[in-house]
């Protein structure tokens, strides 16, 4: 059963914040932040990122019984899946154009979370080209048009 | 008074007006619906319109586009938990969960009522007391407002999540993502790795519908997955038993449910008209000081977060009730306290208007024409979404996988509608993942957005006091509103370790 779930002990979860105010204190606001007071308020709050961090850490390693989150790996796979289109999608619609990538993602989406191909067809027509006109004919606001529509 | 008030009432009702306010109306729940488009933006579009007709009418139908566009953010905040505006994202805290339970009607028509009322204290007070409240608004400086903010801060981190560890790290997270862009006060960059688009700074339309909206539909796409896979499991059938309406019947609100809450929602409607009449402030502080003072005064404050209907009450009234007092600093002394108010201030320019002490004495019937439109604006809302909440009761129960990918083309549409550019749509879906990440691990992702929006107004305000004190921040101890609203911030958070000492002691007991 255990082999079907991966852990995430509560421990890494306050030391990856302390990993991130360290390069952050460290790394990115020295290079990315000119020197003075724009530095303020962005060394505060990494600051009480480090200190919330640390303290936890601390806190945890003296306990036994500390929290862990479990994750189903088999249902993971299939989300990332869904995050794998969705990402497809987001990256190239500057490329293909709103209308027709977005009748091509309703379609991939719904039939890979289980849907008919009836209902598939039905809403990947009808809801970008409402969402098309809504914006362009009335809002006056303009979608990636791409290669296509 | 009142016979001037009645004068704005006969100026107003013409079959004419009555329409464009019904209109503006419907229009603003429409956009407002639909996260990323807000009703400031339908306003902006609206604006020329409003040229060509008279200024009571035009005015009154910007008016009633924003009250119709803040519920209309609320709707969807219940319905899917993807805020329409960012101070919706409060009444999606117990509004989702309460439609979660199968009483989708039942938490769009509370929300409603308490919207209704919240506008309704609102727009009393800016019609009979404006004057006032605008000149104790004056009291509040860079050091108030940065006390203020510190306060809600406080609130919030006691209030959003179960681990006080985690509530701080998410509002840390949310005030340092703020940092990202320009400079408050020199305007020189920040954390933009050599990328124009981050040189501005986030758009905030792209973080919050992709922290809140996008995140919770991979949410949903797991829980789909999980009902597909393990049709046996607990977890399952909870989610199947969700995704079912309770009867029509018992879907519903009742006057005994409405009075159990008058408290909640006397107080909230205060809070909000308060907070709102502070330029800058704006809705998103009002609800969440509203929201954790309706927790630790009720005795229902563990069930907040669960579908909670004071959660509900607090957070609608104080949003709505903000909607009104925001015009107050506008009217009384010419200062828009939003981007709503200032659209309106640039209306009310274009037809010969100034907004200011002396507005009343010039424009008396106009202003009290408006005043009217804005009641009418109110009940029209009511009207409308109480019948409304019929046809979201039948949205509640779509299926997963056709609700899902429909929200996802939305949110991009959205995303991109609102500040037509390409980055916007992948910062939406990097917040998306992020967020979906952050919730497995418990850690709130409403703390991140209040975070985001209070922190340039917080840095501002308290690098203006450093200014204004050469460095010396004892200033926030010897004025006199400052110093109560930190001894409070103090109060609240001894409060809260007390309480939670003296649980954790009955625990090993």
């Amino acid at each position: 059963m255990d082999s079907n779930y991966f852990k995430v002990k509560e421990i890494y979860i306050y030391g990856l914040v302390v990993l991130l105010g360290l390069l952050l204190i460290l790394v990115v606001i020295p290079m990315e932040v000119q020197k003075g007071e724009p530095r303020l308020f962005p060394f505060i709050y990494t600051t009480g990122l480090l200190i919330v961090g640390i303290a936890n850490l601390f806190i945890l390693a003296f306990n036994k019984n500390s929290n862990h989150f479990k994750f189903n790996k088999k249902i993971i796979k299939y989300v990332g899946l869904n995050i794998l289109i969705y990402t497809a999608y987001i990256f190239l619609i500057q490329y293909v154009g709103f209308f027709a990538l977005s009748v091509l993602f309703i379609i991939i989406q719904m039939r890979v979370l289980g849907e008919g191909w009836k209902m598939s067809i039905i809403i990947s027509v009808v809801l970008p080209l409402s969402i098309y006109l809504l914006f362009t004919e009335i809002l006056a606001l303009y979608f990636p048009s791409g290669v296509l529509l | 008074m009142l016979g001037q008030i009645a004068e704005g009432f006969a100026t107003i009702i013409t079959p004419m007006n009555v329409l464009l306010i019904l209109a503006g109306v419907t229009a603003g729940a429409i956009l407002g619906a639909i996260p990323g488009l807000t009703s400031t933006m339908g306003i902006a579009l609206v604006l020329p319109i409003t040229f060509y007709l008279e200024p009571v009418a035009g005015l009154s139908m910007l008016i009633a586009m924003y009250k119709g566009g803040l519920f209309g953010g609320s709707v969807t905040a219940i319905m899917f938990n993807a805020p329409g505006t960012p101070a919706a994202a409060a009444t999606g805290l117990d509004g989702n969960p309460l439609k979660k339970k199968g009483y989708p009607r039942k938490a769009i028509r509370l929300a409603l009522i308490s919207s209704t009322t919240g506008d309704l204290v609102g727009n009393l007070v800016l019609i009979f007391t404006a004057g006032l409240l605008a000149s104790a608004a004056l009291q509040f400086g860079p050091t108030e407002n940065a006390a203020l903010i510190i306060f809600a801060l406080v609130l919030i981190t006691i209030i959003t999540g179960n681990s006080i560890s985690k509530n701080i790290i998410s509002v840390l997270l949310g005030l340092l993502i703020a940092t990202i862009g320009s400079d408050p006060v020199t305007s020189i960059p920040r954390f933009d790795f050599g990328l124009d688009n981050l040189s501005g700074s986030i758009s905030i339309i792209a973080l919050v519908i992709g922290l809140l909206a996008v995140s919770e539909v991979f949410e949903t796409m797991e829980q789909h997955y999980y009902s597909k896979f393990s049709k046996s499991s607990s977890n399952t059938s909870e989610f199947e038993a969700n995704r079912n309406n309770q009867k029509k019947k018992d879907d519903n609100i009742t006057i005994k449910e409405v009075t159990a809450v008058k408290k909640t929602l006397g107080r909230s409607s205060i809070i909000g008209t308060l907070i709102g009449a502070l330029p800058g402030l704006g809705p998103v502080t009002a609800t969440f000081v509203s929201y954790a003072q309706a927790k630790s005064k009720s005795k229902n404050g563990d069930n907040f977060g669960k579908g909670e209907k004071e959660g509900i009450v607090a957070a609608e009234a104080a949003n709505s009730a903000v909607g009104s007092s925001n015009l107050i600093p506008l009217l009384s002394l010419g200062i828009p306290g939003d981007a709503t108010a200032a659209i309106i201030f640039g209306a009310l320019i274009i037809h010969g208007i100034v907004p200011g002490p002396q507005l009343i004495e010039t424009n008396g019937p106009i202003v009290y024409g408006i005043f009217a439109g804005m009641l009418i604006a109110s009940a029209f809302c009511f009207v409308i979404n109480w019948y409304a909440s019929n046809v979201f009761r039948k949205i509640a129960v779509i299926r997963p996988t056709v609700l899902t990918p429909i929200i996802l083309v939305l949110c991009i549409a959205g995303t991109y509608g609102y500040s037509q550019a390409s980055f916007d749509i992948i910062v939406m879906f990097i917040f998306g993942v992020l967020g979906f990440l952050l919730k497995k691990i418990e850690i709130p992702l409403v703390g991140i957005v209040i975070g985001f929006v209070l922190g340039p107004k917080l840095e501002e305000s308290f690098r203006q006091v450093l200014v204004l004190s050469s460095g010396d921040i004892s200033i926030f101890f010897t004025q006199p509103i400052s110093l109560v609203l930190l001894m409070i911030s103090l109060l609240v958070i001894f409060n809260h370790l007390r309480k939670t000492l003296k649980s954790n002691k009955q625990i090993k007991e």
